[in-house]
């Protein structure tokens, strides 16, 4: 082991102690994307909307067993607990261990599978490697078939991000700051070119595996849970707007499934860091879930919800009332005939509402009794819908007015509501979006149309 | 005034499909049925009642036109609403069925959400659904050291029909019970072959000492990960209580 804080001999339980503390600050605990049934000989199946096994004391969801391989790192990333020059105890698993206690926590359905990442052991590549043979090992020798999430490390390897791609079901690199600029000071030994290299051959590796697999059925299948990426929101001073911008590219020219948003905290202590006096900006994290979500599923762009002149969000709203708000003359809303597009842009209605909606209007006139009755939140809504023509009440929209109603503030604390990131998708839940949650279910569910 | 009918059926699938049977075989009239599952409660005195026989050919007879006129999506639904632990499901199972057969497109017949009976099942079936999907993660199997995973549950619906095949794709080659408090039932799989339900009225896995010392050490390291695994900035029990409701953690290795 390279630092003189190393200590040898730790006991396992030490080891995933440091390794899951160290690992802690990945967003990314979800186990979704993929559907894969049991094979009858070995252990393991996926299910698409991945499962929450269980939530830790900050009401994250704890699906993967989170671990670095090891904290042992070269790099000197300002913002990051693990780097070369901190004192913290640094350990090292051995691909045997994490192969056992793998096997050991799924069989007993504490996990879903794993999540692998890792500091900078010696170089990228040779940290690669050490991951590599711990998933081979893991899928080839003990014939796991449950969920496997790594990182990439950029820098590695293109050789070995192919093999390790067609052995994982999600691959992931982080993109740390959504400015190249923020990346260069912040992680002096990362570049935004290194980062997106590997991102772009992922992306290309699927589309290629996309066609093989439509032509032979049983061709291998390459990270077929797609990739993500994760910032961290609140370090670098970037606006939003460039948050958002960033995200819709991903989405639109890497095909990312989903990007992942960790409030800064602060670790260190360091010149170029920021201070942040209300501690880790849990609520920004919270609005940014909420607009990313807008972006995916609800048909929105990041241009009409942000723009040059305004780059941030009103803090107080959701990014959707907030949309609604600055556009009342689209308002209100028919219930019976309005196209499903614009029933998601009405606040408090989500895509399974809207989707029920569309569903039971096909089988007769829909009143707002009927709307309660199987489970559309009109405690927003009924401000923005008309059944058959009529209002549920009378109806106000006045900007300042319709602002005091759904604004989150003093009505319940948002920040307590921050942590969604992790939710994961359960299908038939009912009561579909809750003021303030905005729907943050998991990206990559079976519609159920 | 009409006779009030309550057909008086056993709390299963079976059991149902049979009342439904009877039901339209005796021409009562499909909104002057009621369907009473399960124990007899107070009986009312304008209602006629009539008990039920569960017979497996007619509840058959009922599935396979289920499946053939409304279609599996929909079969898999009502089937689901059957698990419920609410008393009026019967009755929102037999008017969904006789609003999905009176319908041209029965397959649409979930759709009818404005129906308030087929609303009725839906919300049923999501709701065992939300509670099975719970227990497909917050289930926990403990090694006992005779080669058998055991886990105990208490679920309010009936789940055990709605998890068993996810686990046993899952863990094709381990020998595994799950057992239901409530009902003292249990779901059992031998390795390699289909799983089962079983009348079982005790939970009492016999414990080795060796293997018990290896279970405590895997039980630790897990108890560990989640404590590591949480950001002490971020706590928000409230939170973390609405994901991970109260009633699961009495049977969960991480919460003693």
């Amino acid at each position: 082991m390279e630092t003189g804080i190393a200590r040898q001999g730790l006991t396992l339980y030490e080891k995933l102690n440091i390794l899951s503390d160290a690992a802690k600050y990945d967003v990314a605990c979800t186990s979704s994307g993929v559907s894969r049934r049991g094979n009858g000989r070995g252990l393991g199946n996926c299910t698409a909307a991945g499962i929450c096994h269980s939530f830790s004391s900050d009401g994250r969801c704890i699906s993967l067993l989170k671990v670095l391989y090891t904290n042992e790192c070269i790099y000197h990333c300002k913002y990051c607990a693990n780097r070369a020059d901190n004192d913290v105890p640094r350990a090292t698993f051995t691909p045997e261990e994490l192969c056992r206690l793998t096997m050991e926590f799924y069989r007993r359905n504490y996990i879903e599978g794993l999540f692998l990442s890792s500091g900078i052991w010696k170089s990228p590549t040779h940290t690669m490697e050490q991951i590599y043979e711990t998933i081979r090992r893991l899928r080839e020798e003990y014939g796991f078939r449950g969920y496997i999430h790594v990182k990439a490390i950029p820098g590695a390897d293109s050789e070995l991000i192919e093999k390790l791609g067609y052995l994982a079901d999600r691959m992931s690199i982080n993109l740390e700051f959504p400015t190249a600029e923020g990346l260069r000071r912040l992680a002096p030994n990362k570049n935004r070119s290194l980062i997106l290299k590997p991102m772009r051959q992922i992306q290309n590796g699927r589309l290629a595996s996309k066609e093989e697999v439509a032509l032979y059925r049983h061709a291998p299948q390459f990270v077929p849970a797609g990739q993500s990426t994760q910032m961290i929101i609140g370090a670098a001073g970037e606006t939003d707007y460039e948050i958002m911008s960033v995200s819709q590219a991903l989405y639109e020219g890497f095909g990312l499934k989903r990007v992942f948003y960790s409030a800064y905290m602060q670790v260190n202590e360091d010149k170029e860091l920021p201070v942040l006096p209300g501690g880790p900006p849990l609520l920004r994290e919270h609005r940014l879930y909420q607009a990313d979500w807008l972006l995916r599923f609800y048909g929105f762009r990041a241009e009409e919800l942000l723009s040059e002149k305004r780059p941030n969000f009103d803090i107080r709203l959701d990014p959707k009332a907030n949309w609604a708000l600055g556009h009342l003359d689209k308002f209100p809303v028919e219930v019976n005939t309005a196209p499903y597009e614009m029933l998601l842009r009405v606040p408090g209605v989500g895509v399974k509402s809207a989707m029920r909606i569309v569903r039971a209007r096909r089988h007769g006139v829909i009143d707002f009794a009927a709307l309660k009755r199987f489970g559309v939140v009109l405690k927003r809504a009924s401000w923005f819908l008309l059944c058959s023509g009529r209002p549920m009440h009378p109806l106000r929209l006045e900007e300042r007015f319709l602002t005091g109603l759904l604004s989150e503030e003093g009505r319940r604390a948002p920040a307590v509501d921050a942590q969604r990131s992790c939710r994961q998708i359960t299908l038939f839940e009912s009561g579909l979006e809750q003021p303030g949650m905005g729907g943050l279910y998991d990206a990559e569910y079976r519609v159920v149309l | 005034m009409t006779q009030n009918i309550v057909l008086c059926c056993e709390d299963s699938l079976e059991g149902i499909f049979t009342a439904v049977y009877d039901g339209w075989a005796g021409r009562y009239g499909h909104e002057n049925v009621r369907l009473q599952v399960g124990e007899t409660e107070d009986m009312d005195l304008f209602s006629s009642y009539i008990k039920i026989c569960t017979n497996v050919e007619k509840a058959g007879k009922v599935s396979n036109t289920i499946r053939r006129r409304l279609g599996g999506r929909n079969f898999a639904e009502i089937a689901r609403a059957a698990l419920s632990c609410e008393p009026d499901k019967g009755t929102a199972i037999y008017r969904t069925i006789a609003r999905g057969f009176s319908m041209e497109r029965g397959f649409q017949v979930m759709g009818v959400l404005t129906d308030p009976f087929v609303c009725r099942v839906d919300a049923l079936s999501r709701s065992v659904s939300r509670e099975s999907d719970h227990l497909m993660g917050f289930l926990r199997f403990t090694d006992y050291g005779q080669g058998v995973l055991w886990a105990k549950i208490k679920p309010k619906n009936h789940v055990l029909p709605a998890i068993a095949p996810h686990f046993q794709d899952r863990l094709p080659k381990e020998n595994w019970v799950i057992w239901d408090e409530r009902r003292e039932k249990a779901a059992v799989h031998p390795a390699g072959r289909g799983w089962f339900l079983a009348d079982l009225d005790g939970f009492e896995p016999t414990e080795d000492t060796a293997s018990g010392d290896c279970e405590r050490e895997i039980e630790e390291l897990w108890r560990g990960f989640c404590r590591s695994i949480a950001i002490e900035e971020r706590r928000n029990l409230n939170l973390q209580r609405q994901m991970l409701p109260k009633r699961f953690r009495k049977y969960m290795t991480e919460f003693p």
